[in-house]
């Protein structure tokens, strides 16, 4: 591991606090970084802000019928070429909620409506909560 | 549910402004190149504030992609986007050949046959995207020249894949097609003959002084909200943001070229058409290396034989530059010969948010031109899951036969 994204991911650590989990290589240059979903609330604010990190997405999925994991891809290439943090937390799917970073990372503002719509994860505090891709008749998902 | 509550309120800024006029302008309009619906709220001629609805060709390919295996899946990436799709193929076949580990393994000769498609279809949806534009502001010999001369560019593709909209070149480990040394002079040629006519579109695109008048000063974005609204491609770059995928994650035979990427600042429409004119030209620069590159490489390999087994429960990103941005693949795997999870990010999704923005302070009659300006790609944009049951209140998958049916049906029922 090059040191630089060894000082940048034990930087993510630190920023993380108590919401820490691990972190783990996925890829060459691609890095996993699991948090409780509690840390949602100040992390990727961090890798925006102070890391000059890119969103790159965010992708939602369901796992063993009861969470939800949500992982947040961001590209950090002005530290190093093909850097890539993944943030990951889950969420259970009976009260799936989870505070939204738009009003932080507008960048997010329609991945997180996309997985409202699709997923039905509800974000806590977005701006926007209004239909994007699904028709406005459509039920909402439960 | 109602629908009124689902929809995107008006916020009006300023107290000041007596009667607003809102404007809907789509789903299917003469001035929108793809289904959208903009709503327009108007002060006058003036934007005061803009709202974007998309989904209006929603197939569910995410899904898609779950429920079949990792070389079906080829097949439904190149169908992403008609413009883009051997972009789509090549970064789903990489997403892949990252997850096996055989990424360094690529013969060099199908890295060179895949970075010169990429390029050729930079090339032609360059070309495509400044007709529309022209036509959009109603430069109609711009227009018109550009499509003609596009065709020169379609025909080598043709040339080489056989094919002009999905080139079925790619696949797992490599390409399915060689480009034959003895073929290379001829492409040599034709690639001259593209120059040409690109640094013909180029001057009457550049030096007219009614394109500078027209598109100077409109639909700004500066640097910072490119930024925080995470636009990508030309778009970004043309706010002074020096991104693009193939330097910063670089793939296939990007790093071994010698190329530049174009950065302008005004963040104004004239900018984003400079810097794909300019791209245009270095796409040139980077098929002729690849060419060289090509015809010096003495292995006639263009596919791995074998591929090793895919590990259950591994993840990898992969991300490319098509024309109008980065596009990123990110694939989950698990003990299933499909993937668990298919995530595709393409640039029109991220750039179309940034239009309410850039739409706000300028006239109805900018508004064409400012969604244009982004080279929006709707299909791209609406990729994903559900299609519902009219008779019903259930949600459910149809097939393509019941979804063609339930569409006669009401063409009929409409035209009875």
């Amino acid at each position: 591991m090059d040191s630089i994204v060894k000082e940048t991911l034990e930087a993510i650590k630190t920023e993380c606090g108590p919401d820490f989990i691990k972190y783990w290589e996925v890829q060459p240059h691609q890095y996993g970084v699991e948090i409780k979903s509690s840390g949602i609330a100040h992390v990727p604010s961090y890798l925006f802000t102070q890391q000059k990190a890119r969103l790159v997405t965010i992708n939602a999925s369901r796992i063993q019928f009861n969470k939800i994991e949500l992982m947040y891809i961001f590209s950090l290439e002005k530290i190093l070429k093909n850097f890539i943090v993944i943030l990951r937390t889950w969420i259970p799917a009976n009260n799936s909620s989870i505070k939204s970073i738009t009003p932080l990372i507008p960048a997010a503002n329609f991945f997180e409506r996309e997985i409202c719509e699709m997923v039905g994860v509800e974000f806590i505090g977005h701006p926007t909560p209004y239909r994007l891709i699904l028709p406005y008749e459509w039920p909402k998902v439960s | 549910m109602s629908a009124k509550k689902n929809q995107e309120p008006i916020e009006i800024p300023t107290s000041e402004i007596k009667r607003v006029l809102t404007v809907p302008i789509g789903p299917f309009h003469p001035a929108l190149i793809e289904p959208v619906f903009l709503t327009l709220h108007c002060d006058g001629e003036t934007i005061i504030e803009a709202n974007i609805k998309v989904g209006f060709s929603h197939r569910g390919i995410q899904h898609i992609m779950e429920k079949r295996n990792y070389n079906r899946n080829i097949f439904i990436a190149e169908r992403v986007c008609g413009i883009c799709s051997n972009h789509h193929a090549t970064t789903y076949t990489g997403c892949v050949e990252r997850l096996l580990g055989v990424e360094s393994e690529i013969p060099d000769r199908a890295r060179y046959i895949r970075t010169i498609f990429l390029e050729l279809e930079r090339l032609h949806s360059h070309l495509l995207w400044l007709g529309v534009a022209a036509d959009l502001i109603g430069f109609e010999t711009l227009f018109m020249h550009s499509w003609r001369d596009r065709e020169a560019v379609m025909d080598l593709l043709e040339l080489i894949s056989g094919n002009r909209v999905n080139y079925g070149m790619q696949k797992i480990g490599g390409v399915r097609r060689d480009i034959p040394n003895d073929l290379i002079p001829k492409i040599r040629k034709m690639t001259r003959e593209v120059k040409k006519i690109v640094s013909n579109i180029a001057s009457q695109a550049l030096s007219d002084r009614i394109v500078e008048s027209r598109l100077k000063g409109i639909g700004v974005t500066t640097s910072n909200d490119a930024r925080r609204f995470g636009v990508v491609g030309p778009v970004a770059r043309a706010s002074g943001l020096n991104i693009d995928s193939r330097k910063d994650s670089p793939i296939l035979a990007y790093d071994e070229l010698d190329w530049k990427i174009c950065v302008q600042k005004d963040g104004d429409v004239l900018a984003r058409l400079v810097v794909r004119v300019h791209e245009l030209f270095e796409s040139l620069s980077i098929i002729d290396q690849s060419l060289d590159k090509l015809s010096d490489s003495s292995s006639n390999e263009i596919a791995l034989e074998s591929l090793p087994p895919i590990e259950s429960g591994i993840e990898a990103l992969f991300k490319s530059e098509p024309p109008r941005g980065e596009l990123a693949y990110h694939i989950i795997t698990n003990d299933t010969a499909c993937p668990e999870r298919v995530r595709i990010r393409t640039p029109s999704l991220i750039n179309n948010y940034a239009v309410p923005s850039m739409l706000k302070g300028y006239t109805i009659a900018d508004a064409p031109i400012i969604f244009g300006s982004i080279d929006p790609c709707l299909s791209c944009t609406d990729r994903v899951i559900f299609i519902k049951d009219i008779n019903g209140n259930k949600t459910k998958q149809l097939s393509l036969r019941e979804l063609a049916q339930n569409n006669i049906k009401n063409f009929r029922r409409l035209n009875s």
